[in-house]
């Protein structure tokens, strides 16, 4: 365990962070409810609970009494707040410990540190200190070691220079969102002090924000749209424009943002005027003009620096730079008006944001502890104990539906025995729900809002009066939203489109709906087109949707609906690789309905399948006997050569039947009336399947062993880089691996052995040693097996000078030119395909 | 891409599906939006338009500015950027809450 105290605190007045030396570096914990670094230092007492952070901030300006901000500025004081919602009062520092309380909750390590260090201003007397190590206390902290901001911030730029340490004095220049502050640093018998410093607890970037919607957009608005006293009617809380008034405050603020690093931005809105017309409004601002407009407002705050030299009798030479804190010191004119007007240089090495509360973990990462840490207990700790062990009898018993199609859902406990003060919180797992932190009543319950068709969880965490969190064993509170209720039929089997599988030269099955899947469903996919289809040929395009598992091969599954663009039909050629947009929607009564949009040709194509009326396509059908044929010739001389005369009898008979409605098929025609065609469809699945499991049992254990041999070379392959991209592509890949292998479906796992060999191609091309093998192995290939010899032989020249130069890229490029060139590649049987790519 | 950048997507197609709405658009536009949006969902995220749900202070999918009085039945009334959740290894997680304006 380490002796250090690691975890440091910037206890802002508008914005508080949490930071953590380790491994030599420093990390900043993010909330974990909206991933920003930062924390609003509000709290607010809504009712039965409290906000602390984001939420509360929301509700500053409609709330204050009940909502409060900027509390840190009366720390030391004797004054309290009165909250109305709770009828009682809270000090800044009880105000100070929920922030601080918060801020622990952003360590997701499992680490509940017993010391920290906190950041106070330079200008905080002995009392106001003394009042944040209270709230560091009461936070729950043991140990609270102190820190000036500057000096924090002093620390971060130090250790980030590369000449480590700063000598001489600087000036730590804070300009944050609300707040101003500006310190002079200095080493002092080789320890580092604030020696003087100034202020402004309301000047910063919101004030910047406010004046691009006042000084810029509200005259531009005035004079485009004339509308008289549009200023009032937007800051009036009751005025028409209000809405548009905060809308435009966001906007500015993004284009402040984007005016750090560009020379001009677009603010894009809309709004209705009060006569019911909409209009779109594109403003531009340049940053030379949100320059002219906050410059009064950055020498307001460089008089401060002089003031502070004047004070000191020092002048810009005594100066050894300005270090920048605080987000507004991103806005260029900052940087630039403290270089020009007091001939200064500035720091900006760290980012600006994080600075003090980076700092102050660095302070922590080099200062001894003096109590240790609270150990949290992880797992299946006995239910209502502390965590300092203390016995505690608090039961909960939870209740709650676990499916619902409701956006929100009830959910109640029975608490027993909480002592005085106990609270709780209940979080969403993903980030999007906060119940605050309420007290622990007998009876507590919820309205736990859902995020739609997934499986909610929820955490429910207790908490003692001195909000340590108590081990109580509460499992998730887990709610299924949309799903497997009594309002929806699941799916029975998987449904699938069939589609081409260019590799292997048949087709395959890729999954649109899963097994299960609630009802009605719809779902949209753009596919490509494998081949190209001549208008006016025969050739046809084939959307053919079907229904079983997604494991097995097409022939063996039940078409549920099929739609086929012919040639003879189109307007225009349809060209390989143009895009086509399918949308499969299946109504709860099992209604099909297929769309496809062919964008090259704005066509639409649409068809709607019931269950009663079956699609047949003859050619389909014929193409698919055809292949059938094929496969179940090669699987009875497989047969017969392994002496299974018993599978291979039954293979025979399928076979000859195969042939014989081979023969039907050629006789029927595509818009027969008879039910032929689809007795012949329901019997080419009886014998897809025997032919499927013809030997199947053989091939699928050959298959086996060739897919864990495939493995373990790319392992070995794996094993000579070291790359963690590569190895995570052959875990993804191997992942399940037990489940999948156990589905026994040969077209999976081929397909399984087709990733890795394309992992292990991508390892090895770059292996020079390897790529000169395979050079090698084309370039001795008799002549007699390439088409063009001489361009093999020009080929061959440019590969013997690409082996002296050992360029891996180069030698491949002629291997492919090489390989294009051989008469015979790889041939295997051929289905036509669908004509959409896998 | 990194996933600022399919956010970043993500919120500039959300912008062109409501322009493209406003602007009574035909059906070709609404269908590259409607690909776009499939891209996006191939890549994992799940873009979540709040506009006109109930807001509530318990819901941290969303980044609020109330506007007008404040009152128990408060609805989003504009929604500036969506929610994205990311689907990542058998889980979802808000990557971006949505920016609103609720009244």
């Amino acid at each position: 365990m380490s002796g250090t105290i690691n975890f440091g605190i910037d206890l802002g007045t508008t914005n508080s962070l949490i930071a953590h030396a380790a491994n030599g570096g420093i990390e900043i914990f993010k909330n974990p409810a909206g991933l920003k670094n930062t924390l609003p230092s509000v709290v607010a007492f809504r009712k039965e609970r409290v906000l602390i952070g984001d939420k509360a901030k929301e509700y500053v300006e409609k709330d204050p009494h009940n909502v409060l901000a900027g509390f840190k500025r009366k720390m030391g004081t004797s004054e309290s707040f009165f909250i109305p919602n709770i009828a009682g009062f809270k000090t800044p520092i009880e105000l100070s410990a929920l922030v601080l309380q918060e801020l622990r909750t952003f360590i997701y390590t499992g680490e509940s540190p017993a010391s920290v260090v906190i950041t106070i201003p330079a200008s905080f007397d002995t009392v106001q200190s003394n009042a944040t190590k209270q709230a560091g206390y009461e936070a729950g902290f043991k140990e609270v070691v102190l820190l000036q901001e500057p000096i924090a911030a002093s620390l971060a730029f130090a250790n980030k220079s590369a000449d480590a340490g700063l000598n001489g004095q600087w000036l730590v220049y804070d300009l944050g969102g609300g707040t101003f502050d500006v310190a002079l640093v200095k080493i002092v018998e080789e320890e580092m002090k604030v020696v003087d410093h100034e202020g402004d607890n309301f000047l910063g970037g919101l004030d910047f924000d406010a004046l691009i919607v006042t000084q810029l957009i509200i005259p531009y608005l005035e004079q485009q749209f004339n509308i008289p006293g549009l200023a009032r009617e937007m800051q009036s809380a009751k005025g028409t424009y209000n809405k548009l008034y905060y809308k435009l405050l966001y906007k500015a603020e993004e284009a402040k943002i984007a005016l750090s690093s560009r020379q001009d931005t677009d603010i894009e809105f809309e709004f209705t005027d009060a006569a019911g017309d909409e209009h779109d409004v594109v403003f531009r601002v340049e940053r030379s003009h949100f320059e002219a407009i906050i410059r009064e407002k950055i020498d307001y705050s460089i008089r401060f620096i002089q003031k502070i030299l004047e004070r000191n009798r020092l002048g810009a030479s005594d100066i050894r730079e300005v270090v920048l804190v605080g987000g507004s010191t991103y806005i260029p004119l900052v940087r630039q008006l403290i270089r020009d007007e007091l001939q200064l240089p500035v720091n900006f090495s760290v980012d600006p944001t994080t600075a003090v509360a980076e700092g102050a973990a660095w302070y922590a990462g080099g200062k001894t502890k003096r109590v240790a840490d609270t150990p949290v207990a992880a797992g299946n700790v006995s239910a209502g104990t502390t965590a300092k062990g203390i016995a505690s009898p608090l039961t909960v018993k939870t209740a709650y539906q676990k499916s619902s199609r409701e956006k929100e859902e009830y959910f109640t406990a029975v608490v027993g025995n909480a002592p005085a003060g106990t609270t709780y919180r209940i979080v969403r797992e993903d980030g999007g729900y906060d119940s605050g932190i309420k007290p622990a009543t007998e009876r507590i319950s919820e309205m736990l809002y859902l995020l739609p068709n997934t499986q909610n969880v929820f955490t429910l965490k207790f908490y003692d009066a001195g909000q340590q969190l108590l081990n109580v064993a509460v499992p998730p509170i887990s709610i299924v939203q949309g799903k497997f209720s009594i309002y929806g039929q699941p799916l029975p089997n998987d449904i699938c489109l069939e589609v081409d599988d260019s590799e292997h030269r048949s087709t395959q099955l890729e999954l649109i709906f899963e097994k299960n899947a609630l009802l009605p469903i719809k779902k949209t996919i753009t596919k490509t087109l494998s081949r190209s289809i001549a208008k006016g040929s025969s050739d046809q395009l084939i959307i053919n949707v079907l229904e079983g598992s997604r494991y097995a091969s097409p022939q063996s599954n039940l078409p549920i609906g099929i739609i086929s663009i012919k040639g003879a039909d189109l307007s225009t050629d349809l060209i390989k690789g143009s895009d086509i947009d399918l949308t499969i929607e299946i109504s709860e009564s099992r209604d099909i309905t297929i769309t496809a949009y062919i964008s090259m040709l704005d066509q639409e194509y649409k068809h709607a399948f019931s269950p009663t009326s079956r699609t047949v396509n003859v050619d389909r059908v014929r193409d698919e006997v055809d292949y059938l044929l094929r496969v179940g010739q090669r699987n009875l001389d497989q047969l017969v050569r392994n002496e299974n005369y018993e599978s291979g009898t039954e293979l025979q008979a399928a076979i000859e039947r195969l042939q014989e409605m081979q023969k039907q098929l050629r006789r029927l025609s595509q818009d027969d009336v008879t039910d032929l065609k689809y007795q012949l469809d329901d019997e080419k699945r009886r014998l897809a399947e025997i032919v499927d499991r013809a030997g199947k049992d053989q091939r699928i254990m050959d298959l086996k062993e060739e897919y864990y041999l495939t493995k373990s070379s790319c392992q070995y392959f794996l094993s000579q880089v070291n790359n963690p991209s590569l190895q995570k592509r052959f875990d993804d890949c191997t992942r399940d691996e037990h489940e999948w292998l156990s589905y026994n479906s040969s077209g999976f796992i081929k397909r399984k052995m087709h990733e890795l060999d394309i992992l292990s191609w991508d390892i090895r091309k770059k292996d020079i040693g390897y790529v000169t093998h395979l050079y090698l192995h084309y370039a001795m290939k008799p002549d007699s097996e390439y088409s063009d010899i001489k361009k093999v032989n020009l080929l061959k020249k440019r590969g013997d000078e690409a082996l002296e130069r050992k360029v891996p890229e180069e030698i491949l490029s002629v291997i492919y030119q090489l390989y294009e060139l051989l008469i015979n590649k790889n041939d295997d049987e051929i289905m036509k395909g669908t004509g959409i790519s896998g | 891409m990194s996933q600022q950048l399919w956010i970043k997507m993500a919120n500039l197609v959300f912008e062109l599906e409501k322009k493209a709405a406003r602007t009574e658009s035909g059906p070709g536009l609404q269908r590259t939006i409607a690909r776009m949006q499939q891209v996006l969902e191939e890549a994992g995220l799940l873009i979540l338009n709040p506009l006109g749900e109930t807001f509530s202070e318990t819901r941290t999918d969303v980044e609020a500015t109330l506007v007008g009085a404040l009152h128990d039945k408060l609805s989003i009334t504009e929604v500036l950027k969506p929610i994205v959740y990311l689907h990542e290894e058998g889980r979802k997680k808000l990557v971006q809450r949505g920016v609103v304006l609720a009244g």
